[in-house]
């Protein structure tokens, strides 16, 4: 006789979401393609990250916002299934339709409380054109959304920094810069595989009163080459 | 003993045997009544996590219990889960220090308290033990850190100058931990819980969580030892023992509820083990025991995981009235190399 006490194991849960700015701008000077590419190319390397650590499932989301926002995978797919269906550009800046979106899909009904913290990345270009104040209080009003790891990158210089800092809620981690496709798929490689590793086996955390991050960020990469000499954006 | 409890000096007078209590002590309700006996027995294990023999980290849980025996009318047993991070570098050492201190207070309150009035040892187990387990871990961190300050490379180590700041200056939040202490004693059972894993009582009406949830500990969060003021997250549970006892009390930290795809899965641990102590047996149960959460961190969680449970002999289930005089059978479900643990749903799953 071999028997086991209790149900089904399985591994936890591990939900990333792409977040990207889709308004007209990210169409100027190849931005959205640039950006499709690095997701894409960003894959094999996620799949690896997952393949390490049997102990987290991670399952992939993506969301579009320009004008309003709409969900481009709404239902989390698994890594090792997950395919990047290419995003166009057109319409403006909605990211609080946006994070009232994802608000939505974090709450506690819809999360398995054995869940690891979420991954939330989001990617934009220029400024919110709605009430993202109202859409990001959504998102950090749901537990998940609070202590999820949220890392924003910035891309291009007309970017504004204030509205992604907000998002990241960590005075001691800022928005990243990418000026250029190659800083970009640098950064997206980062948050698809370091930042994933470090949430996919977290340790436990003290209760924190207030928004900081429960999931030790690792350092970005340092962009290679000389500043600003590549900067097309 | 060192003395780890500051009595209340109302307390001591009522120890002292004043033969005319007052009328507010006379409306107390809960008095013990002279139950016979139970004699509980403890089993336990701890396992390293999958994640972290992966990195080589040492197993950051720790598990005790009093008398060594594990049998007796009176049982305590303390689990406790380090924190593990890279701020909490010696939580390995803080979960240990957690176990035996906590088991220290609690021997020192069986000596002292009052049997004949479960009223006032409820009040001492709600108010007063969670500050005396909390004023004795940090006592013993302090020793510990004078006989062992902290190295120049562990400081180094951390990543961030404020992480370096902060353990500088506050060095006990390198040893956070979580607590689970728990006392099975014939008047009572009393639980005291800081900051995650599962406490679950077994008995004929079902399988229960003993404490109330705390929504703070979500995700990877914990309420810790380490932190200013910990009394005030313990969740304690007093209860008196009339007849009726559960059929098993388990005690787990997080590693092994995580493990699980579902919360029933996990809360059928409870009811499958209850039964596995009758069939096949307590013998089979102990030397399973490690092998079944090994596989819980590598299949699931990855944590280290431990679990320990409390039940009384007089009350398992004997092999002829499990699920009602149902056995467990072996049938090859024809999707396994194995096979399944029939008839119930809830049987334990093939290992």
């Amino acid at each position: 006789m071999n028997m086991r006490p209790g149900g089904e194991l399985a591994a936890r849960e591990l939900h990333f979401l792409w977040i990207v700015d889709c308004s007209g701008s990210m169409g100027v000077d190849g931005k959205i393609e640039e950006l499709n590419n690095a997701i894409d190319e960003a894959l094999p390397g996620m799949r690896e990250v997952a393949a390490d650590n049997p102990n987290a499932q991670l399952l992939i989301r993506a969301i579009r916002f320009s004008n309003g926002a709409q969900w481009h995978v709404l239902k989390p797919v698994a890594i090792e299934e997950f395919q990047w269906e290419p995003l166009s550009a057109d319409g403006v800046t909605d990211l609080g339709a946006a994070l009232a979106e994802v608000a939505e899909q974090l709450s506690i009904e819809r999360m398995p409380q054995r869940a690891l913290p979420p991954v939330l990345v989001l990617i934009s270009d220029g400024q919110p054109t709605d009430d993202y104040k109202a859409g990001l209080k959504k998102l950090l009003g749901q537990p998940w959304g609070a202590k999820a790891v949220r890392i924003a990158i910035a891309i291009g210089r007309d970017a504004d920094h204030g509205p992604l800092q907000e998002f990241i809620g960590n005075i001691e981690f800022k928005p990243l810069q990418a000026n250029n496709a190659e800083r970009l798929a640098q950064l997206i490689k980062w948050a698809s595989t370091a930042v994933v590793k470090a949430a996919s086996a977290p340790s436990s955390q003290v209760v924190q009163a207030g928004p900081v991050g429960n999931v030790p960020i690792p350092e970005p990469p340092v962009e290679s080459g000389e500043s600003g000499v590549d900067d097309v954006w | 003993m060192r003395r780890l409890f500051r009595w209340p000096f109302k307390w001591f007078r009522r120890r002292a045997g004043r033969e005319s209590p007052t009328a507010f002590e006379d409306s107390q309700p809960a008095r013990a009544e002279a139950a016979p006996s139970a004699i509980w027995k403890v089993l336990g294990a701890s396992v390293q996590g999958a994640s972290h023999e992966r990195k080589n980290v040492p197993n950051q849980d720790a598990l005790q219990w009093w008398p060594d025996s594990g049998e007796g009318e009176t049982l305590i047993l303390a689990l406790a889960d380090g924190h593990g991070s890279e701020k909490c570098f010696r939580s390995h050492i803080g979960s240990r220090l957690a176990v035996t201190t906590s088991i220290d207070v609690l021997q020192e309150f069986l000596v002292n308290f009052d049997q004949q009035d479960m009223s006032a040892c409820k009040r001492m187990v709600e108010s007063e033990l969670p500050q005396a387990i909390d004023r004795a871990w940090k006592r013993a961190v302090e020793r510990h850190l004078e006989e062992n300050p902290l190295l120049e490379s562990e400081v180094s180590a951390l990543e961030s100058d404020t992480a370096r700041l902060a353990i500088e200056q506050n060095p006990t939040q390198a040893y956070g931990s979580t607590l689970l202490a728990l006392v099975v004693h014939p008047a009572f059972f009393a639980c005291l819980q800081l900051g995650d894993g599962d406490v679950l009582a077994v008995s004929q009406s079902g399988v229960e969580r003993v404490l109330e949830d705390d929504p703070r500990l979500l995700a990877n969060e914990t309420t810790s030892l380490s932190a200013a003021g910990a009394w005030r997250d313990f969740r304690v549970r007093f209860q008196t023992l009339g007849d009726s006892l559960p059929s098993l009390i388990l005690a787990c930290t997080d590693g092994y509820s995580n493990a699980f795809r579902t919360d029933e899965g996990f809360l059928s641990v409870g009811s499958d083990l209850a039964r596995m102590l009758g069939d096949p047996g307590i013998e089979y149960v102990e030397e399973h025991l490690p092998h079944w959460l090994e596989e819980a961190s590598q299949q699931g969680s990855g944590d280290d995981v431990t679990a320990a449970m409390l039940f009384c002999l007089a009350s398992l289930p004997s092999p002829h009235t499990v699920d009602g005089g149902a056995r467990h059978e072996q049938v090859d479900d024809g999707t396994s190399n194995g096979t399944v643990a029939a008839p119930s749903s809830a049987d334990p799953r093939e290992a």
